[in-house]
């Protein structure tokens, strides 16, 4: 096992690289360049021209990347004019604010959608199943900007039960005591995610009651309760566990149309917003951020899925 | 169907145009009893948040949020550019009396004004910026060449109070003041070194310009470190009406009055907030909860409909509620227009003909444009000085025909005037058959079989606008204009289109359009109009132009900057005219005294709770 870890350990890290890579020429490849942008219309040639050069980015692009690699190897995430401020303080500042959001999103979708999935297979074809998959289908086919502002139309506007903003503070603790304000950026994410897992769940217990391990172990007498915590849910876990994994870079990345809705500065809004103003070190630093969550979560998904289901050998 | 349109055109303009020039805008009301204390909160423009405090602000961060609406509080400008009604200076609100002009001397006298660590504001406080200025010109945001401070040949302290600049030339008092000596902040003393512990004033830059460099780079190093903006005692030393308390890297910005204020109009209010938000709609919700904003702009896409031929620029309902908020309009002090580009090798002959120019002017139905994309929260513009908010630079051109300008919407005029200069319909689109420099022909360089087929880049960023420009499309094509258009997002138009004048061979747009550019108080044209002007991407080279524009820089008479306006109104030289929208603020019933100037500063200090 140590060895298939160092393996994919270091696939990741080429991984990574290329990916770096590849982010570096796209953000080169965008028209104007990023002087104008940052500097307006208003600046002058030689605003442009010194701007240019205190940046490198008249220097051929292979050095300006060998110089950001180097940087980034000494803890240098660049600065963001666009920002006044550097990009490491700016992920540091953010991330922890998306990681949470993401996380509570996340547990609570992963609290509802595992009963609702396994309540869908022992009720399949029934209006309790159809009932919840066509609300899945609703909320997984809805773009989240709308999901939220109907939910802060009802709740917030109409009924006044919460607050149409999430918590307004870069303090963990203060974001985790505003259960009023968290209430509604949570449920939009969750909602959205809800139907993706419970749908993976109900599948996925539905192949398990099938399989004959299940027929086994009602003959030998077991009660359904048992064959179902026991046996069945175990193995209609393995798709939630890689599913899990995969959601490693969502917690970083944040979601950026919640996060505009809700007035919660994270990763992904920060991300789009100095994206359109070509705000180049930014740009690059939260993509290598999103890219090293990508394969560390790819990573623990295999690595779960095979410690979860034994019949899955390490080579 | 035209003569409709230009029936509710004409109807419109009459009604509102007219009317709107006297009825721009507002505060919230100033009635009820006054009350000490209170905090505000302000709504942040979404995604225009503070990012810096140093009042010498580089290019990349001019803006609104970092100074209007942030640096303004704490560090006044040596002169106040505009109010709520007038883009004027506001010398009631400036540093210094009304400065006097005699030739190539300006004389400006400071008022008693004090830093809040108890120094005096002195003519120290003024070299010390414009040694910076002389210095690092280049870093600064509004430095153009040939204008401040390469129009200043030197400036000495000539009384306990009294600086005197000594120019290049003489200059129209109007626009140097209002255009030129308004860049100035005067930096305390305090800032004056190059270290922390350094004494206050030992850096030298006040008094020696070649020691300016190393004072810069040590403000601009504490400038980037936006965590210890409210910690910094370098930050705290004010001469404006607020202090810092607390300040975070999203932009959220704290403000306590400043007890040592010796200007006019001391704060009631005990803090000031500035909230940072997301997104319009973020913003909206909050205004709507009633619980967290006392003060905001609100969206334009959450006002109701509004008839602009009403002379209240008042939306006709409150979306966020009668009880909860008064409605505050704020006409903005700048322009919308399109850029030509006289130097595409295909568009370039046919766009320097005046009668094109007026053609395409006459195919924007700007009044529809204001009911409809702008929903009745635009004006239309009608040559290079705003119609809202009223002012003297008005002239005769743009007051044409009801306030339509000299080239109202007109298809069918549009239409006439191309076939009497030799072009003719062809499958739908204009195409010169009289190929010449007669009075009936094309014009000079305009070949015969050109097609007046003109492609539009144009940022996508804003609904109204998007609106708007399909608007031109569709109207455009019944005069046998063909507009292909192209929309980008706002930085790869300004990139594209500032690119012709350095790299005119491959610069291969014809008409651009980004959208919205404010004036300083003086509406002049040296931004736009002069060969070397910042935002002359289209080669305008018009030495009449360039004649009228200079006057306007030398010359304070209005019959002065009329013939420069009447003449761009008339010759069209860089742009069309698209309606300019206006601004609508929701202010807190029970808060009084709020305004938003026209160039976006605010003055909290004048805010007040009432009973």
């Amino acid at each position: 096992m140590t060895g298939y870890i160092i393996r994919r350990v270091l696939q990741s890290l080429l991984v990574v690289i290329l990916v770096s890579i590849v982010t570096f020429l796209l953000t080169d490849l965008l028209p104007g360049g990023p002087a104008r942008a940052i500097l307006g219309p208003k600046a002058t040639a030689q605003q442009i021209q010194d701007f240019i050069h205190a940046n490198g980015y008249d220097r051929p692009l292979p050095v300006q990347y060998g110089i950001w690699v180097n940087n980034i190897l000494h803890g240098n995430f660049g600065y963001s004019v666009k920002l006044n401020q550097s990009v490491g303080d700016l992920i540091v500042d953010r991330l922890p604010k998306t990681i949470v959001l993401m996380a509570i999103s996340i547990g609570v979708a992963l609290i509802i959608a595992v009963p609702l999935g396994i309540y869908q297979a022992r009720r399949r074809n029934t209006i309790g199943d159809y009932t919840v998959t066509t609300l899945s289908f609703i909320f997984y086919a809805m773009p989240s900007f709308l999901l939220g502002l109907l939910l802060v139309l009802v709740f917030s506007t109409d009924l006044g039960w919460f607050s149409p903003t999430a918590p307004q503070t870069g303090n963990i603790g203060q974001i985790l005591s505003q259960f009023n304000s968290l209430v509604l950026p949570v449920a939009t994410l969750a909602l959205i995610t809800i139907a993706t897992f419970s749908r993976y769940m109900r599948s996925s217990v539905m192949e398990n009651l099938a399989q004959e391990y299940v027929r086994t172990a009602l003959a030998n007498g077991a009660t359904d309760r048992r064959v179902m915590v026991v046996h069945v849910l175990r193995n209609a876990l393995i798709p939630i566990a890689t599913l899990l994994g995969l959601s490693l870079p969502a917690l970083v990345a944040g979601a950026a149309i919640t996060e505009s809705v809700f007035n919660y500065p994270g990763m992904g809004y920060t991300f789009i917003n100095e994206a359109e103003v070509r705000d180049y070190p930014t740009i690059l630093g939260i993509a290598l951020v999103i890219s090293v969550a990508t394969v560390i979560g790819s990573l623990l998904a295999d690595i779960a899925y095979a410690a979860l289901d034994p019949r899955v050998k390490y080579s | 169907m035209a003569r409709t349109r230009l029936g509710l055109a004409l109807g419109a303009a009459v009604l509102g145009v007219a009317a709107l020039v006297t009825a721009c805008g507002g505060g919230s009301s100033s009635g009820g009893t006054p009350q000490q204390g209170g905090v505000v909160n302000w709504a942040e423009l979404p995604g225009e948040s503070p990012t810096w405090i140093f009042p010498f602000i580089d290019p990349p961060d001019n803006s609104g949020a970092n100074v209007a609406q942030f640096e303004y509080l704490m560090y006044r400008p040596l002169y106040w550019q505009a109010s709520a009604t007038s883009p004027d200076v506001d010398f009631n609100l400036s540093l210094a009396d009304k400065p006097t002009y005699t030739g190539n001397k300006i004389v400006v006298n400071l008022k008693d004004y004090s830093w809040s660590n108890g120094e005096k504001l002195t003519p120290t406080d003024v070299l010390f910026f414009m040694n910076m200025l002389f210095a690092e010109k280049n870093n600064f945001s509004q430095y153009v060449p040939g204008e401040f401070p390469d129009n200043v040949t030197a400036v000495s302290q000539t009384g306990p109070s009294q600086v005197t600049f000594t120019l290049n030339g003489t200059y129209s008092a109007d626009w140097f003041t209002g255009n030129q000596l308004f860049q100035i902040t005067p930096m305390p003393e305090a800032w004056d070194k190059t270290t922390d512990s350094a004494s206050a004033g030992s850096g030298g830059c006040a008094s020696d310009q070649s020691k300016c460099a190393a004072v810069y780079n040590y403000l601009i190093a504490k400038n980037k470190n936006v965590s210890t903006y409210a910690s910094d005692p370098l930050w705290q030393v004010v001469d404006g009406p607020w202090q810092l308390k607390s300040f975070t890297s999203e932009g959220a910005a704290d403000f306590v009055p400043n007890q040592k204020y010796s200007g006019p109009n001391k704060p009631k209010l005990d803090g000031f907030n500035e909230v940072p938000f997301t997104s319009p709609e973020a913003m909206y919700n909050a205004e709507k909860d009633n619980k967290t904003i006392q003060v905001g702009e609100i969206p334009a896409s959450n006002l109701p409909q509004r008839d602009p031929s009403n002379s209240d620029l008042t939306p006709p309902s409150n979306p966020l509620g009668a009880g909860n908020y008064n409605l505050v309009n704020d006409p903005v002090w700048g322009w919308s227009y399109g850029f030509l580009n006289y130097n595409n090798p295909t568009a370039g002959p046919a766009l320097k003909q005046l009668y094109v120019r007026q053609a395409l002017q006459e195919t924007i139905d700007q009044v529809t444009d204001a009911r409809v994309a702008w929903r009745g929260y635009a004006v239309p513009a009608t040559g290079p000085v705003p119609n809202l908010p009223a002012s003297e630079y008005l002239g005769s051109e743009q007051k044409l025909n009801n306030g339509q300008g000299p080239y109202q919407f007109n298809l069918n005029k549009a239409k006439s005037t191309l076939t009497g200069h030799g072009w003719t319909e062809q499958g739908g689109v204009m195409t010169c058959t009289n190929a010449g420099t007669g009075n009936n022909q094309c014009g000079a360089g305009v070949t015969a079989g050109t097609k007046l087929s003109l492609s539009l880049e144009y940022a996508n960023g804003s609904t109204s606008a998007q609106e708007e420009i399909q608007q031109w499309k569709s109207d455009a094509s019944q005069a046998g204009i063909q507009l292909n258009l192209a929309a980008q997002p706002f930085n790869t138009v300004i990139s594209d289109l500032s690119t012709c004048p350095s790299k005119p061979t491959t610069c291969n747009w014809q008409i651009g359009y980004f959208g919205y550019e404010t004036f300083d108080s003086v509406p002049t044209g040296d931004g736009f109009f002069l060969p070397n002007s910042v935002l002359n991407w289209g080669g305008v080279n018009d030495p009449k132009m360039t004649n009228l524009v200079n006057a306007t820089l030398h010359d304070s008479a209005n019959n002065t900057f009329q013939s420069y306006e009447n003449y761009t109104a008339d010759q069209l030289p860089a742009s069309f005219n698209f309606a300019d929208p206006y601004k609508v603020y929701a202010a807190a019933k029970n808060l009084s005294g709020v305004s938003v100037n026209v160039l976006q500063a605010i003055n909290p200090e004048n805010w007040y709770f009432t009973k």
